[in-house]
């Protein structure tokens, strides 16, 4: 889509944003970044409350097109002697309905939508709900201004002005919003509602944008990072060290933009119920744990070497690109202050005799599942 | 209706009806389903299904049957273990569950069209087993020989014990038997099931694919052994239990670091797996 054109929403008056929500409600849910305590959540937009675009959305734009909670049938059973087994049963699907503006979004977390296109669209069948959600939202991210000491974005081909992901490209300036029509999609929103930015204000927004790429320190090279990864598989030493903080909380993959893991479970009552999907993680240690009682991945260094591989090594493999966006949330969110970007940016296979002398260590820490 | 909406979601299963439930042993019984609309599943051997117990949940299963053309009907046979197995246990002919599938992959029936099939089967893994093995029985001028090694934990635990007999007393087929640990009354072969390779009549190994299900321990014994026979690990394939829970590649339960073992499983060939970490 070879759109470029830019328009201008003010921050105030006819042309303004609370006026474009508006108008924009009369056919869409609107959902805005709103601050709840050290939270920034998408709400249903409400004229009075106002705005917070200060901080980075906690848990980006997934939850949007990839709800927490969300059903993908209901049953009715009709005549039932044991639990779970019936004489008959009526199934409904659940679909997706309605569109939804997500006005606000952060660009990383943006971006983290085309990483779970390529696993939740792409790779062998397409899940109908998630397609249905896509095709629903119109994401209106905003460009950062300054980067937080956890943004990384840069690392992973990312940039605080990246596009990818958008509908609509906001670039925040003196009295608006500059806005960039990424898609058609986002195009049709602004078209016969904005006026055409000026060419002062387009050239403002891209210094803005400019200065916040600057002010991102200088990036490692991570092209060899699969590679000393897969060659540290083996590394426990380093991988239990690295998880021992690790109370599998699961924060990082809540908020991680491109975690799409999920669980699938029934909810009955009485002859009714559902079947629900909810985000699931990795870092569980039951979620690779078999009824049968043996589980592939049974400590923490296991299941944080999986998570970071997956980001950095198995993803890429199978896609062609790192399943991460930089947006660092899980290092500002990690209640034991794990930090991923020390392991991908330190990690190196170690020689045999360091991997011994340390070996005390490992049986230590292996008691601690 | 839109052609999306006519067939919208894989994660809808079909109805299906018990029609048959036989005690295989004290753990495990044999279900045998036809699905409601008539339609066959038309799997393939390996291949496994998502089976629903409304309201307790839904779990994967292999299907133990081989494929057939005059009947719809289809088997698995299942430990009583969890949740939706214990409902499943409960279940009463006549009565109805859901079913998605056949997913996966499955042991590719052409490629061991004129070999030697040798079968490793440890614990349940008998079940899954038994639909290529029973394929091959009804096929029986299409294969070369067909040896089937079968290792329990003990006498107890055997399953299908009827019909390993009856395979034993044939004489196209090579059975041998062992348990971990015997009981009184067992005169069997006792050890684990790589007890059994040497003792294989003139095994031509160049000749011979191997398809092998077990517990996850029993693996990389029995894959070194059959290595050491002289059989190409590309004549070896396995089949991965991993826990799933959408069997489509989405949910991630089932993931061996790169792999999927619900889309790209969960039958391997050693080959495309030798490399992969925590795979066997």
């Amino acid at each position: 889509m070879a759109v470029t054109q830019r328009f201008f929403l003010a921050h105030e008056g006819p042309g303004g944003v609370a006026a474009w929500l508006s108008a924009m409600a009369e056919t869409m849910r609107v959902m805005t970044p709103v601050r709840e305590g050290i939270s920034v959540v998408f709400r249903d937009h409400s004229p009075e409350a106002p705005l917070d675009f200060g901080g980075l959305d906690t848990a980006g734009p997934k939850a949007a097109v990839f709800p927490q909670t969300e059903y993908l049938l209901r049953y009715r059973a009709e005549r039932t002697a044991p639990v779970g087994g019936h004489r008959g049963v009526k199934l409904e699907e659940v679909r997706p309905e309605g569109d939804v503006l997500l006005f606000g979004a952060s660009p990383c977390g943006a971006r983290g939508l085309t990483l779970m296109d390529q696993v939740l669209l792409r790779d062998g069948v397409e899940d109908p709900c998630y397609r249905i959600w896509r095709e629903h939202a119109l994401v209106a991210a905003i460009v950062c201004q300054a980067p937080y000491s956890s943004c990384f974005c840069n690392w992973v081909g990312g940039a605080p002005d990246d596009a990818r992901g958008s509908d609509l490209l906001l670039a925040e300036i003196e009295d608006g919003f500059v806005v960039e029509a990424v898609t058609d999609k986002g195009l049709a929103a602004v078209r016969e509602r904005l006026a055409v930015a000026t060419e002062e204000q387009a050239r403002a927004a891209a210094e803005r944008a400019e200065a916040a790429r600057a002010a991102l320190p200088a990036p490692p090279d991570l092209d060899d990072c699969p590679a000393r990864l897969n060659a540290a598989f083996d590394d426990m030493d380093f991988w239990n060290e690295a998880a021992a903080g690790c109370i599998h909380c699961g924060a990082c993959t809540y908020a991680c933009p491109t975690c799409t893991c999920f669980n699938i479970t029934d909810e009955a009552s009485g002859l009714a119920g559902e079947r629900i999907r909810t985000w699931d993680s990795c870092m569980f240690p039951n979620y690779t744990q078999e009824a049968g009682g043996h589980n592939p991945r049974p400590t923490r260094a296991h299941r944080l070497r999986n998570r970071v591989l997956h980001k950095f090594a198995f993803h890429p493999a199978r896609f062609g690109e790192f399943s991460c966006t930089g947006c660092g949330r899980c290092i500002r969110l990690c209640p034991m202050g794990l930090d991923i970007r020390t392991i991908i940016r330190t990690i190196e296979p170690r020689t045999a005799t360091q991997t011994t002398e340390s070996r005390t260590g490992r049986a230590k820490e292996a008691k601690h599942v | 209706m839109s052609p999306r909406q006519a067939n919208f979601s894989p994660y809808v299963p079909r109805p299906a009806t018990l029609v048959r439930k036989e005690r295989l042993s004290d753990m495990v019984s044999l279900f045998a389903f036809e699905p409601d609309d008539g339609r066959s599943l038309a799997h393939k051997p390996g291949q496994f299904i998502m089976l629903s117990m409304y309201g307790v949940g839904e779990a994967p299963f292999s299907i133990s049957s081989p494929p057939r053309r005059q009947s719809v009907e289809f088997e698995i046979a299942v430990r009583n273990i969890g949740t939706v197995t214990n409902a499943l246990h409960e279940l009463e002919v006549g009565q109805k569950v859901g079913v998605r599938g056949p997913h996966g992959t499955f042991f590719p029936v052409q490629v061991f069209m004129g070999k030697d099939t040798l079968f490793v089967a440890g614990g349940l893994g008998y079940i899954p087993l038994r639909s290529l093995l029973h394929y091959q029985l009804r096929h029986r001028d299409e294969f070369g020989r067909i040896i089937v090694l079968v290792g329990t934990r003990n006498p107890q635990e055997r399953i299908f014990t009827d019909q390993i007999a009856e395979l034993a007393a044939r004489s196209d087929v090579e059975v041998y038997e062992t348990v971990d640990v015997p009981d009184a009354g067992w005169k069997g072969n006792v050890g684990v099931i790589t007890t059994l390779l040497p003792q294989i009549r003139s095994l031509q190994p160049d000749n011979t694919y191997v398809a092998m299900v077990g517990p996850p321990v029993m693996y990389k014994f029995v894959i070194a052994d059959c290595q050491k026979m002289g059989i190409p690990a590309g004549n070896i394939y396995v089949s991965l239990e991993r826990k799933m829970k959408c069997g489509l590649g989405k949910c991630g339960h089932c993931q061996i670091n790169g792999v999927s073992a619900c889309i790209d499983g969960p039958v391997f060939k050693y080959t495309e797996i030798q490399t992969l970490k925590e795979a066997v």
